[in-house]
């Protein structure tokens, strides 16, 4: 919303040409936005990335990444264009993808020294891997196998991550929350997780990532968006322990460096409009909440969270790139393309 | 001459404009709302006093707020401690920011109603919805407010029918000049206020009161439809509770039954 406001404006500027002086003294009594906590504030970019809708059309902007030429993939379910690829700057290189209807999650795994993806498709109840450049190589179809479900449509896979020996994880975020774990051919190997309220059980099994911070041995940390909560396994499916985030509903996680990122779709009681992104320390502590208030923690934990400015419309999903700028998507947001935050 | 000075000028503020277009312009402050503020009270129905409080969180802002239902303005109270209501109120606030554009109004109901409730047992009928089932009929006694975030909580009991009614037997000697019907609205999701309710005392009505604005598209809130009633003593009453007929033409639901979902009868 905000978004299309500025389009707007900037438009009006564009069109009065000859007020030029008086749109320079405008900018100059503009105070840039500053969000965010202590050591990760940022000023937000809402021009990078925006395109003209009818030729390169998105619905949600689900999940972000970059790959290793460092150019910044966009995954939307829109399926003129499923993949919009960018550069930094966020001009447009290239796009593809009329296959997936239900595009959601995006994983980048470099195997070989070739970029992969792995996107996982709501609609079409699997997870695909392609080649950079959208060639199909193999397909993670409903796991009959697990003996949990009985029909494809109860499987809804939201994400992936791939471990070092080549084992993937398949998180069933919107469907009945086990977490799957295949070998590399696609062999299932276990299957863990679903649904409840224990530790070990998830409600939106939304995210999941593989953390080895601090050179520590490998863990998964998996999303339970519904409980606030990020948690803690063995590469095994061992619950190790939860992390709690009240007021933050939190998507997949994202590590760089010795934090985790992750963007919160909604925040606070769960209001629509509402949420912000959500930045942990090494320790697992909410550090930073752009667009949401200061995370403060008390005798309980962290104090419920909740958004404080109107920044943020749904964020889904949030990529760092290399000098820790963010690239944010947003889910159900007006069909927006993502929002840049740069760090200063 | 002058047409080429103008169009050299013209060319020249031009390429300003796209020198400055090269460098990344950042949103400023006064692009953005600030979100709600946060409000909190120790209780949404209360005997003698509920206490109003509101994070302060976000630096330089305040908040302002009324109690009287009327909209707030510059000029309304500035909100700076923990506040005491002790009679029925509609909280209305907002909050302000030298840089950032002031928040949506939010409002909040708080009720004041007797120490106990005055209803011994209610039987509704027909049963809940089973995914919505609640704690059944004893739910609705017990003046615990359901969180407007419905999914979970027990307090509420939802219905997708033409006609809720409850039988209360009340305690001796209960004075009634009005019952209040708590329930919620959030229509994303489906779920409307009722469009009406009744109350009978044996065969006669003795008070109705209909509910245009449930109609409306509204943002999602506690709604307590309030129907005044021939004041009398009871030992029995009847709560007839008429939902829309069918979700109006402007929701994508439109034509259908909506949900109605309700956590409380209050006898006043």
């Amino acid at each position: 919303m905000q978004r299309r406001t500025f389009i707007i404006n900037t438009a009006t500027a564009s069109a009065g040409i000859l007020t030029y002086s008086s749109v320079g003294a405008n900018i100059l009594e503009y105070k840039d936005a500053i969000i965010g906590h202590g050591s990760h504030q940022y000023k937000i970019d809402l021009n990078w990335g925006a395109l003209n809708p009818n030729y390169y059309p998105v619905n949600d902007c689900h999940e972000m990444v970059q790959d290793s030429k460092g150019r910044i993939l966009l995954l939307t379910n829109h399926t003129k264009n499923n993949i919009i690829v960018y550069d930094r700057s966020g001009n447009l290189l290239e796009t593809w993808g009329t296959d997936y209807p239900g595009a959601h999650g995006l994983t980048l795994n470099v195997e070989n020294g070739e970029d992969f993806l792995y996107i996982a498709d709501n609609n079409r109840h699997e997870v695909i891997k392609t080649t950079i450049d959208g060639k199909v190589v193999q397909v993670f179809s409903y796991p009959k196998e697990s003996g949990k479900y009985i029909a494809k449509e109860q499987y809804i896979p939201t994400e992936t991550t791939i471990a070092e020996n080549g084992d993937v994880y398949i998180a069933d975020g919107y469907g009945a929350q086990y977490i799957m774990r295949y070998n590399a051919k696609g062999k299932l190997l276990q299957t863990f997780g679903g649904r409840g309220d224990e530790g070990h059980l998830f409600n939106n099994a939304h995210g999941i990532c593989i953390d080895t911070r601090g050179g520590k041995s490998p863990e998964l940390l998996i999303t339970a968006r519904q409980q606030n909560k990020l948690k803690r396994f063995t590469m095994d499916g061992e619950f190790i322990a939860s992390i709690d985030l009240p007021g933050a509903y939190i998507c997949r996680p994202v590590i760089k460096g010795e934090n985790v990122y992750l963007a919160t779709i909604w925040s606070g009681d769960g209001s629509d409009g509402t949420g912000f992104i959500s930045i942990l320390d090494k320790n697992n502590k909410l550090i930073s909440a752009p667009g949401g208030c200061t995370p403060v923690y008390g005798e309980n934990g962290l104090e419920p969270m909740y958004q404080s400015i109107k920044i943020f419309t749904h964020p889904h999903d949030v990529c760092v790139d290399d000098d820790d700028n963010l690239y944010v998507a947003q889910w159900n947001s007006g069909k927006t393309y993502p929002i840049k935050l740069n760090r200063i | 001459m002058i047409k080429r000075t103008f169009y050299s000028i013209f060319a020249m503020l031009m390429l300003c404009q796209a020198c400055i277009s090269q460098n990344t312009e950042f949103a400023s402050t006064e692009m953005f709302k600030l979100s709600d503020p946060r409000i909190q009270v120790s209780s949404i129905f209360f005997d003698s006093h509920t206490t109003l409080n509101f994070g302060l969180d976000m630096p330089n802002s305040t908040i302002k707020y009324t109690l009287d239902a009327s909209t707030v303005n510059l000029n309304s109270k500035v909100f700076t401690e923990p506040l005491k209501i002790t009679e029925s109120a509609i909280i209305k606030a907002k909050m302000f920011h030298p840089d950032y554009k002031e928040s949506d109004e939010i409002q909040l109901e708080v009720v004041k109603i007797s120490r106990n409730s005055a209803i011994k047992q209610i039987e509704i009928t027909p049963a809940p919805s089973e995914k919505y089932s609640g704690m059944g009929s004893a739910g609705l006694m017990d003046l615990k407010k359901g969180s407007v975030q419905f999914g979970g909580d027990k307090q509420w009991l939802g219905y997708q029918t033409e006609k809720i009614s409850a039988s209360l037997l009340l305690k001796k000697n209960s004075t009634v000049h009005k019952i209040v019907v708590s329930a919620l609205t959030n229509q994303s999701n489906w779920i409307f206020a009722p469009g009406k309710v009744e109350v009978f005392h044996g065969d006669s009505l003795i008070g109705e009161m209909t509910y245009p604005k449930s109609k409306k598209e509204t943002l999602n809130k506690a709604t307590f439809l309030n129907v005044p009633v021939k004041k009398g003593i009871y030992d029995t009453l009847k709560v007839v509770i008429y939902p829309l007929e069918e979700i109006p033409e402007w929701h994508q639901g439109k034509g259908t039954t909506p949900w109605v979902f309700i956590d409380e009868i209050i006898i006043q």
